[in-house]
Parts: structure tokens; sequence; C-alpha cells
């Protein structure tokens, strides 16, 4: 709902009703969506939008995922080109904004693959 | 499984060979990001606001009002909106210990976009920070404070569009913002104010309420607990169930909203048992820190005088003495160890710790912990009082 340039207008004093306004449409929506009662029953509610990403994530633009990646600078061509990316030896990227893009779940396969790569360098060292 | 096999490597060579020509090509002229949702994040959310002390205003003999401007030679051009009912933490250190406390705002959102926030703080009896404010706050002083926080706000979609407020003391400063936010338009609600003061010369901010209640929004009742002389139109003693009922709307849904001392919400909470309202309609705020849990029912007994608390702050580890009457928080500031801190009431999360071994108490009703907390040993050291020596890691202060 705050997709694209919704926000361009939005000035931080006005944020907090249109915080409220964007959450009463989505709630309202889904009522009439699955012909249910919401609103009555709310008895806590936390409402993120693109700011709140911003201000915990620091995300560009408050995206809860990153960056978007760029088809020739992808999965795949970031994963061929892995260990040509790092800038010097021993040295390996890992987290979110990697090989997979922003999230959870790559900033999690990300930090196992780094880990690997380490251990690998440490056995060979040691050898 | 047609088409898989009719994929081709070679299709992603060319992929490779461009993006390693743009990155040759890439220029060293990364601009920093400058969209409405990190405008808003960066004006809302300061990690710090730098401010100075433009008028103090007196309020009695124990009470001062202190209006707050930005401190442009440090840095702090414009103050933080915030909705009303937020406080702001101000940071000081008091003979070389780091400490922290939560002030309501009294003005209200719009002043800040004026440059001006008004703390309204009243002297307590024993209070390190509150005695330290009236003893070195002067105008010109600087000071320096967080953004906004706190969640003692009205929100049109979980609460009642009534909503009872029950002040007492200087708990009053939460509800002078809202009542102004709702004359500016920046909140709409209804609002009945029940208002404990001891007596009629007692009340702080008479004026700017008698002002506000010319809204038709906002209704202020005085309730005097010892003023043989109370004049019409205010109610004597205590706020009781029937005084609220009193006051609240017949058949029709209505919040109550609490800010003051914890002998008040000790009394009120018991009241508000009696009218049965549903959960959600009754919002505390925050007293501020907790103190004394040996007056606890349940402080269990046989604990020793003093702990030694072994706290690990990123990568250095310090083993600190103290009460432990005091709270984890208390124990490392008085030893000069900062510890992250916001509410200081154990439900904003800001001081999130780990506890590696020891025991703690926990006061009842700043219990905000979840059960995954509980299973991963994390607690807030805040509203956390030591029973034995402890083990915990602490975040950085921020
Ligand atoms: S400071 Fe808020 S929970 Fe401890």
């Amino acid at each position: 709902m705050t997709f694209g340039d919704v926000m361009k207008d939005i000035k931080p004093e006005d944020y907090k009703k249109f915080k409220t306004k964007v959450a009463k449409d989505m709630i309202e929506t889904c009522e009439k969506a699955l012909n249910i009662s919401i609103t009555p029953y709310i008895e806590e509610i936390e409402i993120a939008l693109p700011p709140t990403f911003c201000r915990y994530l620091n995300t560009p633009e408050g995206t809860p995922y990153g960056y978007m990646l760029e088809k020739w600078d992808s999965m795949i061509p970031r994963t061929v080109q892995y260990l040509q990316d790092q800038p010097f030896d021993n040295f390996y990227f890992c987290g979110a904004s990697q090989e997979r893009g922003d999230g959870y779940g790559c900033a999690y396969y990300t930090g196992e693959k780094a880990g690997g790569l380490v251990v690998k360098a440490i056995k060979k060292e040691g050898k | 499984m047609a088409n898989l096999k009719k994929l081709s490597a070679k299709k992603f060579f060319p992929m490779l060979s461009d993006r390693q020509e743009r990155f040759n090509n890439a220029k060293a002229d990364l601009k920093p990001v400058s969209d409405q949702a990190t405008v808003i994040a960066k004006a809302l959310h300061p990690k710090r606001q730098y401010l100075k002390i433009a008028e103090i205003k007196e309020r009695g003999a124990d009470c001062k009002s202190f209006t707050l401007v930005p401190d442009t030679e440090k840095g702090t051009t414009a103050l933080a909106w915030f909705g009303a009912g937020k406080y702001l933490t101000v940071f000081e250190t008091i003979e070389g210990m780091p400490v922290t406390r939560g002030y309501s705002i009294s003005s209200s959102p719009k002043e800040s976009l004026e440059g001006k926030y008004v703390l309204t703080i009243k002297l307590v009896e024993g209070g390190l920070m509150s005695q330290y404010i009236f003893d070195n706050w002067a105008v010109g002083t600087s000071v320096e404070v967080s953004a906004p926080a706190g969640n003692f706000e009205y929100q049109p979609l979980r609460d009642a569009n009534k909503v009872i407020c029950l002040a007492g003391g200087s708990g009053i400063t939460p509800f002078i913002s809202m009542a102004k936010a709702i004359c500016d338009g920046d909140e709409d609600f209804q609002m009945t104010l029940l208002y404990g003061s001891r007596s009629y010369d007692n009340i702080l901010f008479k004026e700017e309420l008698d002002e506000l209640s010319k809204n038709d929004k906002i209704k202020v009742v005085h309730v005097l607990s010892s003023d043989d002389n109370a004049p019409e139109g205010t109610e004597k003693g205590f706020i009781t169930a029937d005084l609220i009922k009193k006051y609240a709307p017949e058949n029709e849904e209505y919040s109550v909203f609490l800010c003051g001392p914890q002998q008040m919400y000790e009394f009120v909470d018991k009241e508000l048992e009696k009218l049965n309202l549903p959960k959600k309609y009754i919002r505390h705020e925050m007293f501020g820190e907790f103190h004394n849990p040996q007056t606890q029912a349940d402080y269990p007994a046989g604990i020793p005088e003093t702990v030694k608390i072994k706290v690990t702050i990123q990568d250095k580890t310090y083993t600190v003495e103290g009460k432990s009457t005091d709270s984890v928080v208390q124990i490392l500031e008085k030893n000069g160890i900062a510890a992250p801190t916001r509410c200081r009431s154990g439900e904003c999360g800001f001081c999130h710790s780990h506890l590696i071994s020891g025991k703690i108490y926990v006061p009842k009703h700043l219990e905000y912990r979840r059960l995954a907390d509980y299973k991963f040993d994390c607690f807030h050291p805040c509203c956390s009082f030591p029973l034995t020596d402890l083990e915990i890691n602490v975040p950085v202060a921020k």
C-alpha cells in the first residue's frame, strides 16, 4: 500500500495519521474480503511502514527486504563470481545484501557459506 | 523437465562479463539515500537531541516547567515531532554516574515544530535525577535527550473515542500534551480528565486546564483529596469507581488512561476492577523507576544485602558490587557503567539483556518478558533486582 511514491508528500508530522489510515484501510479491506469483523477485537496494534524499516534496519526507502537485485547482478552471477568478489585473501562477505539478496534467510545462508569457507581455509593452512 | 534440459549455462556468461565491466566502470560517488521514508525515520527518531534551556517556570515549591529549544551549536537544528503522550529520556552524568530518566512532554506536538519542548518535573524526595535537575538546570544549560518515546498515546483503531483520563499530581503532563493536541486537531477524541490533587491551591497547570477545557471535546474535573474548602464543580476524595462511572458515558464504550504515582495506580487499579472494563480499554503510563522491591509481598526472604555482578558489555567485562534493593541498571550506573535505557519500567525493551547466571526478582506489574525471553534467559535490567550474584551480558548504551 505504500509502494512507489505514495509517501513522497507525507511530512514527519503527518506520518502518525497516515500510518493509522493505511492500517485502517488494510483492516477494512480484510474485513470485507473475508466477511469478518476485526476492528472491535484489536487489543494492541503496531503498524510498520517503510520509515519503520528505515529506522530499525536502515534499508533504502524503507523496504523490508533491502535492495532489489538487478538482472545483471542477480543471484546467479553473484554466486558464480563470489570468490572473485572478495577484495582480498581470506575475506568473505556474508549477511543480508549479499549473494542471494536481502532477507533473514539470505543472511543465514551466506553466514553459513562464509563460515564454511573460513573453516576450509583454516584447515588448509593447518596442513 | 524438457524446459530444464534446454537451459544452458552459456546464457549466463555474457552476464558475468557485463557485471564485471559495470563494476570496473562504477564511480565511487554513492549518494546518501534521501527518499521520504528515510527522511521521516530520521526526523522522528534522531539518536540524540541536543537542547538548551530557554525558560524555566516555577509551579509551586517542588515543580518546574523547563522549556527546551534546539542547541544548534551542538548540531540539533529542529526537534523531532511526536505523538501526544510521549516522553523524552534525559541523559545526565551525576558524580561520574551515567543516569537516565524519562519525563513526559507537556507541550504539544505542534509546539515541537515551532522548536520547543516543555518538560515539567516534580522534585522527588531522595530522587537522584530530579534533585540534580533542580540544583543544576538553569536558563542556557545544555541538555541531552533521546527522541520522543513511549506507548502512552491515543490510538483510534484500538481505543474507544471517549477517554476518561485519570491523572495524579505531576502525572498530568502527558494529558496536557494530549489536550493541546486535541485543540490543534492533531488528535481526535473526547477527553474527560479526572485530575487528582491534594488541594485546590495545589493544582498544577490550573490556568492551562481552564483554557483547554473551553474546547467542547475536553472536560476537566478536579478531584481534591484533602481540601475542605474545595470550590463548587470540584470533587472531594479520591478517584473511585463511582466517580469514574459518574463521568463516563452511559451505554457507550470508553477507554481509561492513567498517569500518576505508584500509590495512585495501586488504589485506582482496584477501583477499575469493579467496572469490569475490557483490558484493552485500560492503559497505564509507566511511572518510571521502581524502588524498594523488598516491600512487595512476593519478594523472597533471606536475600543478601549486597551482591556482585559480573557484566560483559561488548568486549569488556567488569565485576561490580551493589545493593540488592537496587535494580541491576542502578547498580551498573552507580559503578559508572552506562546501560541502554529508555522507559526504566520494563516496557520498552531497550535494556533487553542476557542473564547468564544468578537469580533476579521482577515486580509483577513490571513483568513484560515474553515466553522467548524466559526460554533464552533474557531480562530487563531496569526493573530486575538481583537476589544472588549475577553474571550478565548487556548491550552497549546508545
Ligand atoms: S529501559 Fe525500557 S525495558 Fe528497560
